[in-house]
């Protein structure tokens, strides 16, 4: 009999970044990268699960931009064009290795995973959504939406109406692509203010997870701590993240990722090859860039990268076996001592970035596969649970409001709202108010319709938070900035034609085809509440 | 930041090479090849970029690892973006309608931006205003009419500024932000009133009342509400004169070991991201003790306040003993602006500005000098402008200590 419970929970999400206007832009492959190093691992994992008979239980969030995106068949075709020109290079990589063994021997390692990926790819004819539905479907999976466009809403929280149309857009969105309705919401960097608990029951959400202090700062004191969700007045359940396992994996410097043995992430075959060798696999213009295709690991927690050996995925497998019996005992040890204080069962939330585990750290999908079969076969302590079950077979909790706050850094809206970003709310905060404005209007004809539309597609894309993120962190900004400027300037060009009573129909065709995500919008989820 | 090279190192002459070989110190670049330079330059970018990514912050380690996911290439290539956008013009510098707008950004800063027409602020100095002032009402559990704040604090600000970092007095309040114009004769001309906003709290709550609810799981939420709290500062108001009387249970041991467990995650340094509120107040957090913060400014008579394991029960008899704390701190801003297209320096160091070339930034203000040279050159390196700020803190007086750190005082 188990004394608690364990919920792990991924966070699938990429920024909608589709440009069929240019010929190579560096940002789509974010996606590309995902899509090979976690995505695909991931349902290559829930299909050996499966396959040995393991009823596992995971909890993911996939957003609306990253499901628009993996549906979208530009997109799927850039992709496809993408794998095989990095499987092309595999198989150069054959070549130039032939007379090094170890070279040789990751060489065919790495031209072995790619094809994997393509089989998988080609299993669901291109649409990887369709495996995770699969999974969801048959139980395993608890897949919970997001923002719309994974706006920051406590910075949004003047203006309801906006805070709304983030939600309803993404429940609306999820029940296309997932055929039901959403019951669980991932809110943006877990961001929560007062006040949203009410629109999050009225939209028909069930349950959402805030950071830590969310629930422990709640008013009244929660009596278990993080370590039971709380009901909201409006009957919404609040999970909190548990810290102890959070810690374990994030950390570069203590954490299990930053361990030796495991690959290195920034030495890439891109930056390390003859340049005339590997033009054709960089960018156009000849500016060196990742591959994926890497033969180091980490080797010291303080080297330089000049002190890189290679690496070898045996001794890698075996490291992140152990790591995950290290979690797994350390999970047992936590659920039995919280057991004895709270005398009840204890659920320790796990929430992380889904990219985290094979992207960043490539061997957590392996990582995450130990940890499910161990919990699964070596011991009773806990059972892995995911949050929709969790709240089956457990609908008596608490009643308490939960504290505003997020998972960022220093637990509130800092990353969001500092010198490097804060010059973007007057604008989105100004966009805002002239769609609610516009909102009010009915459309005299087909064309205003399809206008007013775009320019709730225009606001949602201006609101992702990953702009204001991208920007504090200093890489590829250039870009987050374009994106904000173009979005709120193509908004204002339709609130200006609007107010003058026109559509530029060959503009707005232009538009429609390159934001093309929410096909299914209406703009009056923007009307007044 | 250094500027990143434009064009791939392989298309670059070796005088360019070399110029970049300087801005990243590889020395001896003078002897180098061509390929050695750009093996040189290289290392040298890879190595400042992976060691950017590791800061020994560990708080911000989930942030980094999150933004490799944005990770395709170093630096920042030319990309030609096909310009739907060529005729839109560029991002309106203002609407011409007043307005302030205030944004929670933590429990001790807010922070609030606005634009205010010049005819508005022209037309107010003409009927006396003479001092541009931000008002910060708290508005907690009041319906705002301008004059029923439960508190007000008044910040001067600079003619020029559209944005500033407001300190928050309490935590866990709603705030709304007035600009307005000062008179002579102490008058407020309203400008621009904020929507009312909420700020977090930063410790745990001290209002104990377990209510459990069974929820069916497959209930439709719709509409409904499950139960409404009635807050204790708003219950004595109720009960006037007779003291704390709402609590339905007591602070128990698993209140309190439970927030001492995760209290111990956070001293062991497990966390990769929150539960800090603010760093300078609470060396790590402020989870113990109940001292009611939310309630400070009402009379809390009749209460024992030291320790969560007292009995918040109307019949207690009142403790003989106290603790008492405070924190203070400051904080440096400086700000201005120039032509977007200007390099500026501060104190030498080359800094970013705003698009629309303005700058802003603040630091911590620890005791000693800082001296601020900012210099601005124009893109066309031929002008230039200048000025020097010298800023000196003491603390002659230091009598404080924080909340984790007070002690029982009998009198």
């Amino acid at each position: 009999m188990a004394l608690g419970y364990l919920a792990l929970v991924l966070h699938a999400h990429l920024p909608f970044v589709r440009h069929p206007e240019s010929d190579y832009v560096l940002e789509e492959e974010w996606l590309f990268e995902a899509i090979i190093e976690t995505y695909i691992p991931l349902i290559n994992m829930f299909e050996g699960l499966e396959a040995d008979g393991i009823n596992f239980k995971l909890t993911m969030s996939m957003t609306p931009p990253l499901v628009a995106m993996l549906q979208d068949h530009y997109l799927q075709e850039k992709f496809d064009e993408h794998l095989t020109l990095t499987q092309e290079l595999a198989e150069k990589e054959l070549d130039r290795t032939s007379t090094h063994g170890h070279l040789h021997y990751l060489a065919e390692y790495n031209a072995q995973c790619l094809e994997t990926v393509r089989e998988t790819f080609e299993r669901y004819d291109g649409n990887i959504v369709r495996a995770f539905k699969k999974y969801q479907d048959s139980g395993n999976l608890d897949i919970l939406t997001c923002g719309a466009t994974h706006g920051y809403l406590p910075l949004m929280q003047m203006y309801p109406e906006a805070v709304w149309a983030q939600l309803k857009v993404a429940v609306d969105s999820y029940g296309e692509a997932f055929g039901r309705a959403p019951r669980g919401i991932w809110l943006p960097e877990c961001a929560y203010y007062s006040g949203l608990e009410r629109m999050l029951a009225d939209v028909g959400l069930r349950y959402f997870i805030t950071d830590a202090h969310g629930i422990l700062y709640a008013t009244p004191r929660p009596r278990y701590g993080a370590y039971a969700p709380i009901f909201t007045p409006t009957g919404v359940a609040a999970f909190g993240r548990d810290y102890e396992s959070s810690q374990q994996v994030w950390s570069s410097e203590v954490g299990y990722p930053g361990d030796p043995v495991y690959r290195e992430f920034y030495k890439d075959l891109g930056y390390e090859a003859e340049y005339e060798y590997i033009k054709p696999y960089i960018i156009p213009n000849g500016t060196r860039k990742n591959t994926g295709i890497k033969y180091h690991k980490i080797t010291s927690r303080t080297g330089g990268l000049d002190q890189k050996d290679l690496y070898d995925p045996y001794w890698a497998r075996e490291k992140a076996a152990d790591h995950a019996s290290n979690f797994m005992f350390n999970r047992q040890r936590q659920v039995e001592y919280l057991h004895g204080v709270m005398g009840r069962e204890p659920i320790v939330v796990s929430p992380y970035d889904a990219e985290l585990f094979g992207h960043w750290w490539y061997e957590g999908p392996w990582f995450i596969d130990y940890l499910i079969r161990k919990s699964h076969y070596d011991q009773g302590v806990y059972q892995m649970t995911n949050l929709a079950d969790y709240l089956q077979h457990n609908p008596t909790q608490q009643v308490a409001n939960p504290a505003q706050s997020s998972w960022g850094a220093k637990g509130f809206h800092e990353f969001w709202l500092n010198d490097t970003n804060s010059w973007v709310y007057p604008y989105l905060h100004k966009t805002t108010e002239r769609m609610i404005e516009l909102s009010k209007r009915e459309p005299v004809d087909e064309k205003e319709w399809r206008a007013l539309n775009q320019a709730a597609r225009e606001v949602l894309l201006a609101q992702s938070s990953d702009w204001a993120f991208i920007m504090r962190t200093g890489t590829m900004v250039p870009y987050a900035i374009r994106r904000t400027r173009s979005h709120v300037l193509r908004f204002n060009k339709i609130w200006e034609d609007m107010n003058q009573g026109k559509v530029d129909t060959e503009w707005l065709e232009k538009v429609e085809y390159i934001d093309n995500i929410f096909p299914e919008i209406d703009y009056r989820c923007y009307r007044p509440l | 930041m250094s500027r990143r090279p434009q064009l791939p190192l392989e298309e670059m002459t070796l005088r360019q090479l070399r110029l970049v070989a300087q801005q990243y110190q590889i020395s001896r670049y003078s002897r180098m090849t061509k390929i050695e330079l750009i093996d040189s330059i290289q290392d040298a970018m890879r190595i400042a970029e992976a060691k950017q990514s590791f800061s020994r912050n560990p708080m911000e380690a989930q942030e980094q690892v999150e933004s490799t996911k944005y990770r395709v290439g170093l630096g920042e290539p030319i990309v030609e973006l096909d310009d739907v956008d060529a005729d839109l013009g560029d991002l309106p510098g203002g609407y011409g309608e007043s307005r302030i707008v205030l944004l929670p950004r933590d429990p001790q800063w807010g922070y609030a931006y606005w634009d205010i027409s010049n005819e508005h602020k022209d037309h107010l100095r003409w009927q006396g205003g003479r001092q541009l002032v931000l008002r910060l009402y708290d508005v907690t559990d009041v319906y705002f009419d301008g004059f029923n704040a439960q508190n007000m604090n008044e910040y001067p600000c600079d003619e020029v500024a559209r944005e500033w970092y407001i300190p928050i007095p309490i935590s866990d309040r709603n705030y709304v932000i007035d600009i307005g114009y000062k008179t002579e004769s102490g008058n407020f001309l309203v400008l621009a009133r904020s929507a009312s906003v909420e700020i977090p709290p930063v410790y745990p709550s001290d209002w104990v009342d377990d209510r459990f609810l069974t929820i069916p799981f497959d209930m439709d939420l719709r509409g409904k509400t499950f139960t409404s709290f009635v807050p204790p500062s708003k219950q004595r108001a109720a009960f006037e004169g007779v003291g704390f009387g709402g609590a339905a249970t007591v602070v128990t041991g698993t209140h309190q070991s439970l927030l001492d467990y995760m209290a111990a995650q956070v001293a062991v340094g497990a966390n990769p991201g929150s539960l800090f509120g603010s760093q300078q107040m609470v060396s790590g957090m402020g989870l113990v003790g109940a001292v009611p913060t939310s309630y400070s400014g009402i009379g809390l008579s009749g209460i024992g306040f030291m320790g969560a394991s007292e009995s918040f029960s109307v019949s207690a008899v009142p403790v003989r003993a106290r603790s008492f704390w405070l924190v203070a701190d400051a904080e440096l801003i400086v700000y201005g602006a120039t032509e977007p297209t200007a390099s500026v320096t501060i104190a030498g160091k080359p800094i970013k500005l705003n698009p629309d070339g303005t700058f802003r930034f603040q630091y911590h203000f620890p005791d000693g000098f800082i001296g601020q040279p900012i210099v601005a050159v124009a893109d066309d390196g031929e002008q230039s402008r200048s000025i020097t700020m010298n800023f000196l803190r003491d603390t002659p007086v230091r009598n404080t200590n924080t909340k984790e750190e007070m002690v029982l005082e009998t009198y």
